[in-house]
């Protein structure tokens, strides 16, 4: 009860309201951590540490951004995290093995993750499937289509430095002089206020929330609910394409099977940003901030010397208190 | 009800379509490399020839045998060059083989499935690398009912029991990784012999289930603790390191000995996990020599490598080697960043697989073997020898 | 009336930005019942979770058999003996009436649950009670009305002394609430100390003793019911005067143009072969006793609802509905009986509320033109005048009546001609009512048609041209205002086959 009191005097402050309590909160964890990593190790706070937190946050925030409108609408895609490796997998096998062209790589991996998006949409809005199980059931299946597809083998996307590599350059852009710039960065935040725009401005956007806020009362104001819950499914497709490109040029390979787990980190991040598991809210700059608050978490835990095994209890921890937060939330608002 | 069912009608077509699509393109590919195998073979076969005219009588007792080979696969580079050593050695004695496995190394059912045709062949001998043992225990005792006799190659089929499998043919890989140590060895013993403070040397392992990919690792640490004790200086294992691999290498912790030995494991097998744990070494100041114990490890080295720029062979810069190859290694050894990686001998074992096969078909006595492996560099890497056994 | 049981006096509670209740007193005596009155958002509910220790208060002592009490938690009050019966079911539908009355305190045999022990128990109770329920029968299965039944048995098993019934008639049938007063009038016989919360005023009358008024989050007074009129509560409750008049004659031109006909709907089994036409300019009053397939077939109607047959014409021309947003198209707007479920989104702005079924109309190119769409949504804010600090407020944070404005502009803004109001006055305070109904008597006068459904005989008969009567799914009378009783009305709406 005094934290309440106390939390009053300081959501009452002015500015903390123009941008959103739970987002005031989270810069301050981020800051907290921040310090926190550069206290315990003398290596966290150098350029090349900058570099290989970014290399995480762009996959998960582009995973973030896509499931947030998903979870907006009350649902979730468990989906992305191994479908971002099929993706990445069966673009890799064309250009890698099948000596296709780049681009159709690039466009196999977005269009498969558009088209399996599309699919999970139709099953829940359609299909009236619960959006936990249907794509739970995606989840497998693309995990085993990623699999089949490169016969079990895994895959690398062409290596820095071959003409063919210059999709790694798209994320971290090497200079003539040596020096790497993280410019994945850019993408991210060109997406993050696109998309931003689209859940605030548009009318799709408008009507993902409401779906999410009360599907009933959307669809008797004469809202074809089934066409914009796709949408948002559709759009987290979309990104977990490119969060698959995102991945594939930053790491050097992707095994078949695996990316399962990954769906829990962007969902994590999207949650600790403020988005509500319930649906109806969500704020795409809450979720890159949650989404830095995982990839942080991910780079700076084995730094201080944490085993494996610790850093994921850990992170579950930081998920719970998330959770919990959204849960006072909601008891708020009933 | 009607729209539901529609739905799913949809979306059942929707990942149809997908298989379809994939499975299409799996299949050109498979075409690719056979032909590319086709064209290997053509060339070892003209060199094989002239060795056939002269051990033409002592082989022609083997005619009339027919081989059964069950793989974990068959689309990856890895069993193509298996297939290679198997092809070229069943030509030079003269043996028919019918050389199997299943699409993927998740598919079990198929594999015994391929297990069991390939018993009702009634062949002379069977090769098997099996993706699960309890699954193939009863085709294992049909096996030793009809006195076929079966040869373990690459994994082989363990934990089968006593008597089911007459030899094994496979990578040792306990003194794989003993011989990364040595190589890495060569390159720092100056350094640990000038040091004036602790140095470290990093291997970034897996905890996986497959204990030769444990081996790999536990090999690399028990000969670098060895040599490096032989060279007078005290070793320990960094207090972080994974417990598992601190119990089984027997190397006591020491964070204060003259060289120290950290082992990293991520949670899961993935490279941007495996890359979290090599930053985490290669960042420490004393860091000279980092390993990684399979493909993964390996490339998450790469990665911490891209945004850190410490490894090479230079003054100062951390002596970095790898396991297995993979394009991405592979580059890594040519450019220099890695001083060099062992790789597996597929073509080696596909060989001794055969001549092991032959001889249990004889009722020879056999015994296990280890089909070997090799430390490539970027110097060696073009070498037929060690070519073959290198894949992108 | 026999001593006093409980007293409340100066409790204070504030929350952040609100002065929920400011000093207010109540007594309950023991054989009384006490009736607790307010417009929404007086602090009726705050002042009852004081009681049962769901909020600490600030100030204030609590009183109760003579020591002074301060419950933490629902579950002390409940030990001590004061029970809610909560306006909102809290009953378990899968489970049997036994069981839910029983739950968190089930007879034991050993390990195992002694059902045969509970069913026995809840018998006895019933039998008490003179109500007539299986307690073997699935909750889901019983009516509002019976389900209620159980809450109160449930509270008196818990060996009440103190009962407090929120709002128990809102989703009762005429008959039901009969039902519901005997065992209330019981219940005073056996000198339980009873609180009762209610906007009905012709039921504070019959029922009560005593009532206490709140406005504002304060006390306003406490009077003998049998000692003053109705008028007098209302002026307590609202500070000013009203009163309107049953309507005596339909206000329908004679030629008035049919702008909806339904023919021979079939929806389930709620909905059977039900016809009927709708003029411009008409209230159509839909009465009927609860359960009576009223709501459904406005759901079926509107296309919520799948319907099985049945044609539907808009001015002359047959139109195909299968879902609202072909409904919405033809310019029908539905106000659901379930606001908070159906009607509006709680946690949206009052402006994106407004413009949810529009919004093609406020966009500027890609975009929403929230300039625009504040705009409009402040026009309507006016039009109905809706109590709201701004069109940016969230509507969670505005009173019952005020969300039902808000959902009435969103189909305003819509333009839609035809409205269908179902249960519009729901949980509505008596103020906000009129005011309701008032803009009903606009809407009609500029040439739109609406559908009224209602529970509450008196608004039937203050607001309806014309009143179609339904009895288990089937339409059982149609009469004009004029010939229309509360007789009549009852008379067809019991009407059985």
């Amino acid at each position: 009860m005094t934290n309440k009191k106390k939390g009053n005097a300081f959501t009452n402050n002015p500015i903390v309201r123009a941008i959103g309590v739970q987002k005031v909160v989270v810069v301050l964890v981020l800051i907290l951590l921040l310090i926190f990593f550069s206290v315990k190790s003398s290596s966290f706070w150098t350029y090349a540490s900058l570099l290989s937190i970014m290399d995480y946050t762009y996959y998960l925030a582009f995973l973030g951004i896509g499931v947030t409108f998903c979870l907006i609408t009350g649902g979730v895609d468990l989906s992305i995290g191994t479908g971002m490796f099929c993706y990445a997998l069966a673009g890799g096998y064309l250009i890698t093995k099948m000596d296709m062209p780049v681009i159709v790589g690039i466009l196999v991996t977005v269009g498969m993750g558009v088209l399996v998006g599309l699919v999970n949409g139709l099953i829940v809005s359609k299909g009236g499937h619960a959006p936990f199980l249907a794509t739970l059931c995606t989840m497998m299946i693309v995990r085993g289509l990623g699999a089949i597809i490169t016969g079990g083998s895994s895959i690398t996307w062409p290596i820095a430095g071959t003409p063919e590599g210059w999709t790694r350059n798209l994320f971290k852009f090497t200079l003539p002089s040596g020096t790497k710039i993280p410019l994945g960065f850019l993408w991210v935040l060109i997406a993050a206020v696109v998309m931003s725009i689209i859940l605030n401005k548009t009318r799709p956007g408008r009507y993902i929330i409401a779906i999410g806020s009360n599907k009933e009362a959307t669809r008797l104001s004469g809202i074809n609910v089934a066409k914009y819950q796709t949408l948002a499914y559709l759009i987290c497709g979309f990104f977990t394409g490119l969060a698959a490109l995102a991945y594939s040029s930053a790491f050097q390979s992707m095994t078949p099977g695996g990316g399962g787990g990954v769906e829990l980190n962007a969902i994590g991040g999207a949650i600790i940003g403020g988005t509500s598991m319930s649906g109806g809210s969500g704020t795409i700059a809450g979720t890159i901030l949650g989404v830095f608050i995982m990839s942080i978490l991910q780079t700076g835990l084995p730094k201080v010397g944490l085993q494996a095994n610790y850093q994921q209890i850990i992170i579950g921890v930081v998920l719970l208190v998330a959770v919990y937060v959204d849960v006072l939330k909601n008891k708020k608002l009933s | 009800m009607k729209k539901k069912l529609l739905a799913a009608l949809i979306s059942v077509a929707m990942v149809a379509t997908l298989l379809a699509g994939c499975g299409g393109g799996g299949d050109t590919t498979t075409t690719d490399t056979t032909t590319d195998a086709a064209a290997e073979t053509e060339e070892t076969t003209d060199a094989a020839e002239t060795e056939e005219t002269a051990d033409a009588e002592a082989t022609t007792d083997n005619s009339g045998l027919h081989l059964e080979i069950v793989s974990k696969g068959l689309q990856h580079a890895y069993w193509q060059a298996v297939l290679n050593g198997v092809n070229s050695k069943a030509e030079e004695l003269g043996v028919t083989v019918n050389f199997v496995g299943p699409d993927s190394e998740s598919n079990i059912q198929q594999q015994v499935q391929q297990l069991e045709t390939a018993l009702n062949a009634n062949p002379s001998a069977i090769g098997l690398a099996a993706l699960d043992t309890n699954s193939v225990m009863d085709l294992l005792q049909t096996a030793v009912d009809s006195g076929i006799p079966i040869v373990g190659f690459d994994s082989g089929v363990p934990g089968a029991p006593e008597g089911a499998i007459v030899a094994n043919c496979s990578t040792d890989n306990l003194a794989a990784g003993g011989i990364a140590a040595q190589e890495v060895y060569k390159l720092i013993s100056d350094r640990i012999a000038n040091a004036e403070g602790t140095v470290r040397i990093g291997v970034v392992a897996q905890d996986a289930t497959s204990e030769s990919v444990v081996n790999r690792g536990l090999g690399f640490i028990q000969e670098m603790a060895s040599l490096v004790a032989d060279s007078g200086k005290t070793v320990g294992m960094a207090s972080v390191s994974n417990e598992r691999y601190v119990t089984d290498s027997g190397v006591e912790v020491n964070d204060e000995a003259d060289v120290v030995i950290e082992v990293r494991v991520p949670a899961s097998v993935t490279s941007e996990l495996s890359a979290a744990d090599a930053s985490a070494i290669l960042e420490q100041e004393d860091t000279i020599a980092i390993y990684g114990s399979n493909e993964h490890s390996a490339n998450g080295i790469i990665t911490a490598n891209e945004n850190l720029n410490k490894c090479g062979t230079g003054e100062g810069q951390v002596i970095a080697a790898g396991f297995d190859s993979g394009a991405s290694i592979m580059q890594a050894v040519r450019s220099g960043v890695f001083a060099g990686a062992v790789t597996q001998a597929p073509v080696a074992m596909g060989e001794q697989l055969v001549e092991t096969l032959v001889k249990a078909a004889n009722g020879e006595t056999v015994e296990d073997i280890d089909t070997g492996c090799q430390w490539y560099t970027a110097e060696n890497m073009d070498d037929p020898e060690i070519a073959q056994n290198l894949y992108e | 009336m026999g001593d006093v049981i409980l007293t409340m006096k100066g409790i204070d509670k504030s929350f952040p930005g609100v002065h929920a209740l400011d000093h207010v007193d109540l007594e309950v005596r023991k054989g009384e019942v006490h009736a607790l009155m307010g417009e929404n958002g007086a602090g009726k509910s705050t002042l009852m979770k004081v009681l049962t220790g769901i909020y600490s208060k600030d100030e204030g002592t609590i009183t109760f058999e003579g020591k002074e009490v301060e419950f933490t938690n629902p579950r002390e009050a409940q030990d001590a003996g004061i029970v809610i019966v909560h306006q909102e079911l809290n009953m378990l539908g899968h489970l049997t009436v036994a069981q839910n009355i029983f739950i968190g305190r089930e007879f034991m045999k050993g390990k195992f649950i002694d059902d045969k022990k509970m069913n026995e128990e809840a018998r006895k109770l019933f039998d008490q009670l003179g109500i007539d329920i299986d307690p073997t029968e699935t909750m889901s299965r019983l009516t509002v009305g019976k389900q209620q039944m159980c809450e109160i048995a449930k509270a008196i098993s818990h060996d009440a002394k103190v009962i407090i019934f929120d709002e128990p008639s809102a989703a009762l049938t005429e008959a039901e609430i009969e039902e519901l007063f005997k065992i209330i009038r019981d219940l005073r016989e056996r000198q339980l100390g009873i609180v009762y919360i209610s906007h009905r005023m012709d039921e504070i009358k019959v029922i009560t003793d005593r009532v206490t008024v709140m406005r504002d989050g304060g006390y306003v007074g406490t009077l003998i019911t049998k000692d003053c009129t109705k008028e007098d509560i209302i002026n307590m409750m609202v500070g000013r005067v009203i009163y309107e008049d049953p309507k005596t004659e339909s206000q329908v031109a004679k030629d008035a143009p049919v702008v909806l006909k339904v023919e021979h709907l079939n929806a389930g089994r709620m909905v059977q072969d039900v016809s009927f036409e709708l003029r411009k300019g008409e209230i159509l009053g839909f009465s009927g006793l609860m359960g009576a397939g009223r709501t459904e077939t406005m759901r079926a109607l509107f296309g919520a609802d799948p319907k099985q047959s049945g044609d539907i014409y808009i001015n002359g021309e047959k139109v195909d509905i299968k879902t609202p947003r072909d409904a919405v198209s033809h310019g029908i707007g539905y106000l659901s009986e379930d606001r908070k479920r159906f009607g509006i989104i709680v946690d949206k702005t009052v402006a994106e509320n407004s413009t949810m079924a529009t919004l093609d109309e406020y966009m500027k190119g890609l975009f929403i033109d929230k300039k625009k769409e504040n705009e409009v949504a402040q026009k309507y804010v006016d039009i109905l005048k809706t109590k709201t600090p701004g069109v940016d407020q969230l509507v969670v944070n505005l009173s019952g009546g005020n969300q039902q404005k808000v959902v009435i502009a969103k189909w305003l803004v819509r333009n839609c001609d035809i409205l269908i109001f179902d249960e519009p006055t729901r949980g509505i305070d008596v103020g906000a009512k009129s005011e309701i109904y008032h803009l009903m008597n606009e809407l009609v006068a500029e040439g739109k048609s609406i559908i009224m459904v209602s529970s509450e005989m008196t608004e039937i008969l203050r607001m309806s041209d014309r009143i179609v009567v339904m009895c288990e799914g089937r339409k059982t009378g149609e009469l004009g205002i004029e010939e229309a009783t509360q007789e009549r009305i009852m008379h067809a709406a019991t009407l059985r086959n």
